[in-house]
Order: structure tokens, then sequence, then C-alpha cells
């Protein structure tokens, strides 16, 4: 079977059990994971690498899906609801702070309570997500 | 400024272990007996601030920034009182109200309130409030005791570019406002930048639950893409104080 985002949040509830920060890190890590690619399945896979001018974007991948959500663009291309869109692109762009603190800022400490809220929030979002494209699929 | 009477300094000495601990802690009866005493004074505005302290501290929010207020229109002058009342909102929490009165502090040039501003604005990493407490605290010859952390704050964000520093305000006042609204006492603040030229601005409470982070969460990000500020380059959140 192939990996799905939810496998990423498997992990993520997994790490957080085990004793050591280190699996609290990458409870934040895993769970920001689950959220990118479930984010991703709103607009089926597709992040811009030009903007609306035809313009090479630089940034990385992460950011320009998150942007692609913030600023409304997905929510015209993929018939998203906006408002909720960017509220994920936002959740989205937050996560990925946690995840890079996580991943590289080995002096900030990470707490058990922050890695399950992130764990929470990567399933809220999921939610989000489904209910979006329920919601899409109701109008199609 | 009229020099307090001992019967004020009485009180004010009373009340030291209640402004210590940010909450009044006196019984009901005893509170009663304070404000007998208390509006006896003889100066009226000492006697209204005195008033506003023991009922923002007491979590009478309305009755206590009433008094305040007369006390601040009767004798604005007062330096006592504007860093008591500033003081006193800070640690009830009420952060966008104490903000708003610390700016009418620096528009009234009552440099007393220095040190906290300058704390204040750090920590919710308002420049331009930071700004405008070193130009005032510069032209009163006003000393700094304790500023060094304040003053790195503001000299790291300072150099970033000004569209930056203006979303991290905006995402900080989302935050200052969500505290307030929740009566969340925030303990610390942090920027932090992911390496990629974004930041994050991030607020320490106590909190024990997970439900209870990620609802406020959930409400920073709701504020912030109401208020159109979810193209910035700062996002924002709470975080638990708690150890590992």
């Amino acid at each position: 079977m192939p990996v799905t985002h939810g496998c990423f949040l498997d992990i993520a509830r997994d790490s957080v059990d085990r004793n050591g920060e280190q699996w609290l890190r990458n409870a934040v890590s895993r769970a920001y994971y689950s959220m990118f690619h479930s984010a991703l399945r709103l607009t089926d896979g597709h992040i811009p690498d030009k903007n609306e001018q035809g313009d090479k974007l630089t940034s990385g991948t992460h950011k320009r899906l998150s942007d692609y959500l913030c600023d409304g663009l997905a929510a015209r291309d993929f018939s998203l609801d906006v408002t909720e869109a960017k509220k994920i692109g936002l959740a989205l762009k937050t996560a990925h702070h946690k995840r890079v603190a996580a991943d590289y800022k080995l002096n900030n400490k990470i707490n058990k309570l922050d890695a399950l809220s992130t764990i929470k929030a990567a399933e809220d979002l999921d939610d989000k997500v489904n209910a979006l494209l329920d919601a899409k699929k109701k109008v199609v | 400024m009229a020099a307090p009477k001992l019967k004020t300094n009485d009180i004010i000495m009373e009340l030291k272990p209640s402004t210590d601990a940010g909450r009044l802690l006196l019984s009901d009866f005893e509170k009663q007996v304070l404000l007998r005493q208390v509006r006896s004074i003889d100066l009226l505005y000492q006697s209204l601030a005195l008033e506003g302290l023991i009922q923002l501290l007491d979590g009478k929010s309305r009755l206590g920034i009433e008094a305040f207020e007369r006390s601040i229109n009767l004798c604005p002058s007062d330096g006592v009182t504007w860093v008591n009342y500033s003081s006193v909102l800070v640690q009830k929490n009420l952060y966008v109200q104490a903000g708003i009165l610390i700016n009418r502090a620096i528009d009234q040039s009552i440099y007393q309130v220095s040190e906290l501003a300058l704390e204040f604005g750090a920590f919710w990493c308002d420049m331009d409030m930071i700004k405008r407490v070193l130009n005032m605290a510069e032209k009163y010859d006003y000393e700094f005791t304790d500023s060094d952390s304040p003053l790195s704050r503001f000299n790291s964000i300072r150099k970033l570019d000004e569209s930056l520093v203006v979303d991290i305000r905006n995402a900080a006042s989302v935050v200052r406002k969500i505290a307030e609204d929740n009566g969340l006492p925030c303990r610390k603040s942090a920027i932090e930048d992911d390496g990629f030229g974004e930041v994050s601005f991030s607020c320490e409470i106590d909190v024990d639950d997970v439900d209870t982070l990620v609802n406020l969460n959930a409400k920073i990000i709701d504020d912030m893409v109401g208020l159109g500020y979810e193209t910035g380059r700062c996002v924002a959140y709470f975080k638990s104080a708690e150890s590992v």
C-alpha cells in the first residue's frame, strides 16, 4: 500500500509516547509532514513554481504551497472556500516554523504538550481538508 | 506633584504583598476597611489611585479603571499613578489596555513609565513604542536600571526590513488581544527566524491541556486571516511554559 499523509501522523503519535526529547522533536516534525501532504490534496499535488506574471518562484516547495493557499490563488484555481484555504495555509506555515525548531534548533526545548498540540493541529487540519474536499465533491 | 502623605505610604506598604502577587491578598472585610481608609485621604487623586489599585488587584476591572482614570484626570502629571496603573493592568493580563495606557503616558511625557514601556514594547515587539520611549528617556535623561534584554530585542528587530517589522508587530498584536480576552498570563515571548526569511512570534503561557493550547492557536489563525495578516512573513503561536 502506498504511503499516505496519515502514515506520518501515525509515526508522530507513536513518537510522542516514547521517552526522550528526540522523540518529541520527531513527533512535531512528522506531524508537520502529515499536514503538508494532507494540504497537498487540496491542489491535487500541484505547487506553483511560477508567479502570476510567469516569473520563477525562488522559494522552497513548502513555502510555495503555504503561500499558494494563503494568497487565495489555490482557492481560485481549485474552487475552494477562500477563507478556509487561507486558514489551512497559515496553519501549515505556522507548523513549518515548529518543524524547523524541532529539527534544527536543538537549544530550544520542545515539551510534550507542544508536541501533542502539533499532532492535534495536524488532525484538525486534516479534518478541514476533508471537509473542503467533501464540499467540492457536492458542488461537482 | 504633592508628596504622598504618611497615610498613603502606609496603605501602599499594606498593599505591597498584593501588588507583588498581582492579586488582592485581603479578605473582603479587610478590603472594605482599607477602602474606607483610602477614601478618607485628603488628596482626591491619591485616594482614587489607591482605590483603582485595590479594585484592579481584586479583579474589579471596570471599577479600578474608572478610579484610575479619574485620578489621572485630576492630576495628569503624577508619574506614580501612571506607573501603578500600567503595572497593574499588565499584572491582570489586560495587555491591550496596558499598551494604550503606556502610549498615552508617553504622549504626555510621563518619563517614569520608561522602564515598564521599554519592557512592554520589547515583549510585544512594538518598535514604535520602544523608539518613542527611548526618545523620551533621552530627553529627560532617564537612566534605565534593567534594559539589556529589551534593548537586545530592539536591536535584533531593528536589523529587519520594515515590512517584516510590521508583520511581527501585527502577529504579536493578535496574540496580545487573545491573551487579554482569555486572561492569560504571558510569561515569555520569543522571535525566531526559520532560516528562509520568515519569523515566528511565540508566547509562553501556563497551560496544561492540549485542547486549550490548540484552540488558542486556532484562534490566532482565525484572527490573523480575519485581519488579512496571512500573507505576512510572521506567524504566531502560544506555547506551553511547562518543562520537558
